[in-house]
């Protein structure tokens, strides 16, 4: 395989709060390479948004702090960078598209404006050079009357045409890695699907690797090459979004999967995860999904060992003692929801 | 499941209407139009089932669920409920309405009075219905509905800030079981909820419906969420009622094109299905305040003609299948590729 383009090797951020220290990333590390889309799903606080905020450089610190670990953009270590070097890695070689393009553009100023920006301030462009390429750039992403609506505002415009400006906005620089968090949540699913073609198109025109965030498994079925599987701050599993839905090797992917309910079929009953997500500030002892595990049945070391991410396959890892015992789970499941995860794909 | 339509529905709702005037200027208040939430919605409800109403924001479902509740009042429509019209009802009967129709709010950290203690919400409906629960038992029903909900019985002393959301919504739950309801109003109960702890409360819903037989009126936009708790199904768009039928009927055999395009635009969360071919509507849902003539779907829709600009569709069931569409030119596919599954 190529080099990674994105890099992030057992990278840990806290926080400092008044209940005590919340560690939200423990140690997480992948690898983006180009033209890729790595998926990333996990519930809330799982630790999936803090750790692009902290590629981005975006965690204040205090109450922040990143007590280890590297990214590398192409073999540069981010966290060593300079605050004016990120300014520049920001929205040049890294772009991101926010859940709720509303707080995430400025009201003041017109659409047309905020994008041109962008390329004045990276790319030293003319006003006239500028607003040619917004107007391609709208055009690009699917925004009728792109003319005219440069100098619209965002009030001015719907949920889903501002979500295309964000993407517009995203990909003007031509960015090396385009980070897209719940790119689609906030936005009706004809909506969705409007914006989902736009950001593959996007994709295609920069080459950008694409880590999307979301908690939607359909949208990560649908769009990622790879996928990542967060639980407490920790990459609980890692591999090709086949080998994730079809053969997972971690009882929390699993877990996951079961309780989705199908558009497509009438499941008989869903098989939920009990209990919920962990506290970042007292997580378990040993694996932290250990209380809420179908597989653990109580058994020591779970309670007591943090189980690394070991190869089950070609690039498929997990972090789990009885990742063996994963086949017989999954046909229990299967029993139970009357889903298919697959012809018992596991090896 | 559905006790067939041929009982009498136990809630039927006729031409529900509810305008919402937009005025202009502050001293000489004058009406410039009116926002049309809902526009002549008309569905029955019997007694144990669950109806599931979908569509995107803005139309009109959870409008139609606060003119049921009568939290606000409609433009036109009658809504008959136990032989009465909910909309002309006396205050006593509205009590009792009430207590027989209860409602389930989308978001959890909203709907549950912070100053109050878990077992005061709960019983809260015994204050004013107080033949429900005797004083003396209150305390051991508080602990029953809590243990029934899945919660412990000691919570009942706590704060609504200290439960988890999932928690908080099974809470909500528990306070509208509380008063024995005979319809259950759900707005988006799982849609603030993460993804295992949804299933849990789908869980707990079903089950609580085998065990008090309540009816079940579920809003949502997420359509397996409703495919998987619905018994029938009604799907709208812009204040209308589009399509409706029994759950498989709509998923398997959709005949109006919004709903297919609503369904084919669901990202499917299993990678090796084929990509199926998938409708893209162009541009957004216009207006309510000024719905486009003739057929309200007809901007967005591929098969529109001069036909669908003059004359508006009505709701009725064109293939004798029990399942109306209201498209001057519904026509059933598979959208989703569900036959041949299962």
């Amino acid at each position: 395989m190529t080099e990674p383009l994105l890099s992030i090797r057992d990278l840990v951020t806290e926080f400092d709060t008044p209940d005590g220290v919340v560690s939200a990333v423990n140690g997480v590390s992948y690898d983006v390479f180009p033209g890729e889309t790595v998926g990333v799903v996990g519930e809330s606080g799982s630790g999936k948004s803090v750790t692009v905020m902290t590629v981005l450089g975006l965690i204040s610190q205090p109450p922040g702090r990143i007590a280890g670990g590297e990214i590398l953009l192409e073999g540069r270590d981010l966290l060593r960078s300079s605050a004016k070097e990120m300014r520049k890695v920001r929205g040049d070689e890294i772009a991101m598209i926010f859940q709720d393009p509303m707080t995430s553009l400025n009201p003041v100023l017109t659409i047309g404006d905020q994008l041109s920006e962008a390329l004045l301030v990276h790319n030293g462009m003319s006003d006239s050079e500028a607003r040619k390429r917004v107007i391609e750039l709208l055009e690009l992403v699917g925004v009728p009357n792109a003319e005219q609506r440069y100098d619209q505002y965002p009030h001015e415009y719907s949920g889903g045409m501002r979500q295309r400006a964000m993407i517009a906005m995203a990909i003007a620089n031509q960015p090396k890695v385009l980070i897209a968090d719940e790119p689609t949540t906030a936005l009706d699913v004809t909506i969705q699907a409007q914006v989902l073609e736009v950001l593959e198109s996007a994709k295609r025109e920069t080459d950008a690797g694409t880590i999307l965030i979301t908690h939607d498994l359909g949208l990560i079925a649908e769009m990622a090459d790879r996928v990542v599987v967060m639980y407490g701050g920790k990459v609980v599993e890692m591999g090709t979004v086949e080998e994730i839905f079809h053969a997972p090797r971690h009882p929390y992917t699993l877990g996951l999967l079961s309780s989705l309910p199908r558009l497509d079929v009438d499941l008989e009953r869903l098989e939920p995860i009990v209990g919920s997500p962990p506290s970042l500030i007292n997580l378990p002892p040993g694996c932290a999904f250990h209380p809420r595990c179908s597989l653990a049945r109580g058994r020591e070391r779970c309670r007591r060992e943090v189980p690394d991410l070991v190869g089950v396959g070609d690039g498929h890892v997990s972090a789990c003692h009885y990742t063996d015992e994963m086949a017989e789970e999954i046909r229990r499941v299967e029993r139970e929801t009357g889903a298919a995860f697959g012809a018992g794909g596991v090896a | 499941m559905a006790s067939s339509a041929m009982s009498e529905p136990l809630l039927s709702v006729r031409g529900l209407t509810k305008h919402f005037p937009l005025t202009r200027g502050v001293v000489f208040r004058r009406q410039i139009g009116s926002v049309q939430a809902v526009d002549g919605v008309s569905f029955d409800l019997h007694e144990g089932e669950t109806l599931g109403l979908v569509g995107e924001s803005g139309c009109g479902k959870s409008t139609t669920a606060r003119l049921l509740m009568r939290l606000i009042e409609p433009t036109a429509g009658e809504a008959i409920y136990g032989g009465e019209d909910i909309f002309t009802m006396s205050r006593a009967q509205l009590r009792r309405l009430r207590r027989d129709i209860q409602i389930i709010f989308q978001d959890p950290y909203a709907s549950l009075d912070p100053r109050m203690t878990v077992g005061s919400i709960i019983g809260e409906g015994w204050e004013v219905h107080p033949d429900l629960v005797p004083k003396g038992q209150r305390r051991a029903e508080v602990s029953r509905l809590l243990e029934q909900v899945g919660l412990e019985a000691g919570h009942a002393d706590r704060f609504p800030h200290q439960f988890s959301g999932g928690q908080r919504q099974r809470i909500g739950i528990a306070r509208a079981l509380a008063v024995r309801p005979e319809v259950l109003i759900l707005d988006e109960p799982v849609s603030a909820l993460d993804v295992s702890v949804q299933a849990q409360v789908i869980n707990l819903i079903e089950q609580l419906q085998d065990e008090y037989g309540f009816a079940a009126l579920f809003i949502a936009h997420d359509l397996s969420v409703v495919r998987h708790i619905s018994d029938r199904i009604a799907v709208m768009y812009l204040g209308k009622i589009v399509e409706s039928g029994v759950a498989d009927e709509i998923y398997e055999r959709p005949a109006h094109p919004y709903t297919q395009a609503l369904l084919s635009a669901v990202p499917s969360p299993d990678p090796t299905i084929t990509r199926r071919e998938r409708i893209r509507l162009e541009g957004d849902v216009p207006s309510p305040a000024n719905p486009p003539s003739g057929c309200r779907f007809r901007t967005r829709c591929w098969k529109a003609d001069e036909r669908c600009a003059e004359e508006e569709p009505a709701l009725v069931d064109r293939f004798g299948h029990g399942h109306p569409s209201a498209c001057h030119y519904a026509d059933v596919s598979d959208v989703i590729g569900s036959s041949g599954q299962e």
